[in-house]
């Protein structure tokens, strides 16, 4: 199969609509763009949001120096400070402990932002441990970043967040989950509701606009019998004589094997099943009498509002988090942008 | 609370003396048949550039590749001696490149037998052809074969091609179907030499078959999952099977939260672990087996109530080793198979070799 049988096409306009609907909120905007941007290209994606986003925030020393490479100049936030010996000009590090403002302090940072745990987080300082590191930190403290869990509302955190150290002026605390319960102004932390990822069903916020679509390409076109079966463990077999697909994406890709027999492709503007165990590489879908021959470009994922499969089905076929689900976009597929 | 930098990084650690051992053991199974070492998916994330030479070295001869990019790239890493198998093809690849490149091109389409046909060569292009014994993938349906192997044989008496092996790909749904599909595969070949061919190579199962059935080894085997020690889900176990996993997710303990009772391991879901196994699997903490309780983005929360953990022990996530759930073992609480716990492992953890 040709490099381009496996496509994740990433509408950068799109995100930087994502990301404009919360400074027309009022808020200002740090972007998160941790793990690689969510696998969607963090060098990519960054440059997009030059002039689109107050801060950045990102891995580590190395993804900042990566940003800088790729011309952004917004301030970076780094959640951590691994990855390199020096921080770039204009980087800040997201710090938990004495011992992490020393080691941003040794790496040169434009400043620090401690971090404080709202509420269920896995990382942070207490209240009284973020007074003491306020107080003791060898560096300048630049912001404070609130971070909580997900049994804690957002409501919750911000109670405990608004108490601690209200002297620093760059204060953010809700990530797309929480951003609609920002007050005026407040500056919001936001990932995937840049990506239009949606969240667990019932949150408040589903993520924005989508901006990403997945598609695989026919290797072959065959028919199949009433009861044949299809793929592994035969989970499918044919109700009635019809025409089966072979396509490229498999879970190797990010396809989760849980999508077999559970879930749909659009395939010449119809929607039809994907049938059988998703293999590594491959995956079959039913395509009846829709137009389709070897070549052809199937979307397996896109947006729902054009009619493409979208993020929450998976979410719900699969039992894993739609952002997840996007991270897990595999590293054979190759990533294209829409400018 | 401290400074993650100065702990050690999480990785995912390549046991190359335990790929050798696995080798070693999957070759003694199957002979007299061939083992095809499968390196799709840059050797299902274990890094081919590292372990094709070295399969190479312990004397394997075939290596499959799936695409045909991929096997142009591992003829670099597999030298000249070796016979390089791609079988997911379609007309329009770049299938001159594939001949120049000597690779032994899988084929289960009539288009595409044309098309490797007419591709640019000056030796006759090294054919496997793929009969669909009932998995409704790739492959040509039995209806559609006899026309097919004529074809084939006109290519090969006009210097076009060589007809060198068969193949098919079993269901593994039930002793029964295979059983069925074998039935199929035979009479495919007898289709074959009957239109005049005559295939050196006949091969029909991968891993699981191939240990389980002698009946279905033909001449060769292909086989991925077991050279990388990752075993069937709800089938026999590692050590059943004389295997032990290659690849070993390996991460510090960075924090130590709610009085103690919660470790942090700061690899999570966006770094490929699903987090529907929270609350289903242990990972060990210095060789104790320890419940996760929850998969985050981007850390693990660790039940170490029963026995204090300090900040900078060693976590095997899965793997091999005291106390680690193999991939195979996840997978079997989330109703999936280890090899999808290992494909989605995030590939910018650094692959590190031991052993």
């Amino acid at each position: 199969m040709t490099a381009r049988s496996r496509v994740v096409t990433v509408d950068l306009p799109g995100i930087r609509r994502n990301a404009q609907r919360y400074r027309d909120g009022g808020h200002p905007l740090i972007a998160r763009l941790d793990h690689d941007a969510c696998g969607l290209g963090l060098e990519r994606v960054g440059a997009a949001l030059r002039g689109h986003a107050d801060w950045l925030a990102v891995d580590d020393l190395r993804s900042a120096g990566a940003l800088r490479s790729a011309g952004v100049t917004e301030p970076i936030l780094a959640l951590s400070s691994a990855g390199a010996d020096a921080a770039p000009a204009g980087v800040h590090i997201a710090v938990s402990s004495i011992a992490d403002a020393r080691a941003a302090a040794h790496a040169g940072a434009a400043g620090v932002h401690i971090v404080v745990d709202c509420g269920g987080a896995w990382r942070g300082a207490g209240a009284s441990e973020a007074a003491l590191l306020a107080e003791h930190t060898p560096i300048a403290v630049s912001g404070l970043m609130g971070v909580y869990g997900p049994e804690t509302s957002p409501e919750q955190a911000a109670a405990v967040f608004g108490g601690i150290e209200p002297w620093i002026q760059l204060r953010h605390v809700h990530g797309t989950r929480g951003a609609s319960q920002a007050g005026p102004g407040e500056t919001v932390r936001v990932g995937r509701g840049l990506f239009g990822i949606p969240g667990d069903p019932g949150d408040a916020e589903q993520g924005g606009e989508s901006v990403l679509r997945l598609t695989g390409t026919i290797v072959l076109v065959k028919r199949i019998l009433a009861g044949e079966g299809v793929s592994y463990g035969y989970i499918h077999r044919a109700e009635r004589d019809s025409r089966i697909a072979l396509v490229t994406g498999g879970y190797a890709d990010g396809v989760c094997r849980a999508l077999g027999s559970a879930a749909w492709a659009l395939v010449a503007g119809q929607a039809r099943p994907i049938v059988g165990r998703i293999a590594m590489d491959v995956l079959v879908v039913d395509v009846g009498s829709a137009p389709a021959s070897p070549g052809d470009e199937v979307v397996l994922l896109g947006d729902p509002d054009r009619g493409e499969p979208g993020l929450a089905e998976w979410a719900g076929a699969s039992g894993l988090s739609a952002v997840e689900l996007v991270a897990g976009i595999g590293p054979r597929v190759i990533r294209e942008y829409q400018e | 609370m401290s400074a993650e930098s100065a702990l050690p990084a999480v990785r995912a650690e390549v046991d190359l003396a335990a790929f050798d051992r696995n080798l070693t053991q999957v070759r003694a199974r199957v002979e007299p048949a061939q083992l095809m070492f499968v390196v799709k998916s840059d050797a299902y994330t274990h890094g081919a550039a590292t372990l094709v030479p070295r399969a190479i070295r312990a004397g394997v001869r075939w290596v499959g590749c799936l695409e045909l990019e991929t096997a142009v790239a591992v003829r670099a890493q597999a030298g000249e001696g070796a016979r390089l198998f791609a079988w997911l093809l379609a007309p329009d690849d770049d299938l001159a490149a594939g001949r120049a490149a000597n690779v032994d091109l899988g084929v289960g389409a009539i288009d595409v037998l044309e098309a490797v046909a007419a591709a640019p060569g000056t030796a006759p292009a090294r054919v496997h052809l793929k009969a669909d014994t009932g998995l409704n993938r790739n492959g040509v349906r039995r209806e559609e074969w006899p026309a097919f192997v004529e074809r084939a044989a006109q290519l090969e008496r006009a210097g076009r091609i060589r007809v060198v092996g068969i193949l098919s790909h079993i269901s593994e749904a039930s002793d029964a179907d295979d059983d069925a599909a074998r039935n199929l595969f035979d009479t495919a070949v007898v289709q074959a030499r009957a239109a005049g061919l005559r295939p050196q190579l006949l091969h029909l199962a991968a891993s699981a078959a191939a240990f389980q059935r002698p009946e279905f080894r033909y001449d060769m085997v292909r086989i991925g999952a077991f050279c990388y020690g990752i075993a069937p889900a709800g089938g026999p176990h590692e050590t059943e099977l004389g295997l032990t996993p290659v690849l070993s997710l390996i991460a510090p303990v960075v924090d130590v939260r709610e009085d103690g009772s919660r470790a942090i391991v700061p690899v999570g879901s966006l770094n490929g672990l699903p987090s529907s196994a929270a609350g289903r699997v242990t990972v060990s903490v210095a060789g104790m087996p320890m419940p996760v309780r929850e998969i985050r983005r981007g850390a693990l929360v660790v039940d170490c109530s029963t026995a204090p953990v300090r900040v900078g022990e060693t976590v095997t996530v899965f793997g091999s080793g005291p106390g680690a759930l193999t991939a195979t073992a996840w997978a079997e609480q989330i109703d999936t198979i280890g090899e999808e716990i290992v494909l989605r492992l995030d590939r910018r953890i650094p692959r590190v070799y031991v052993g």
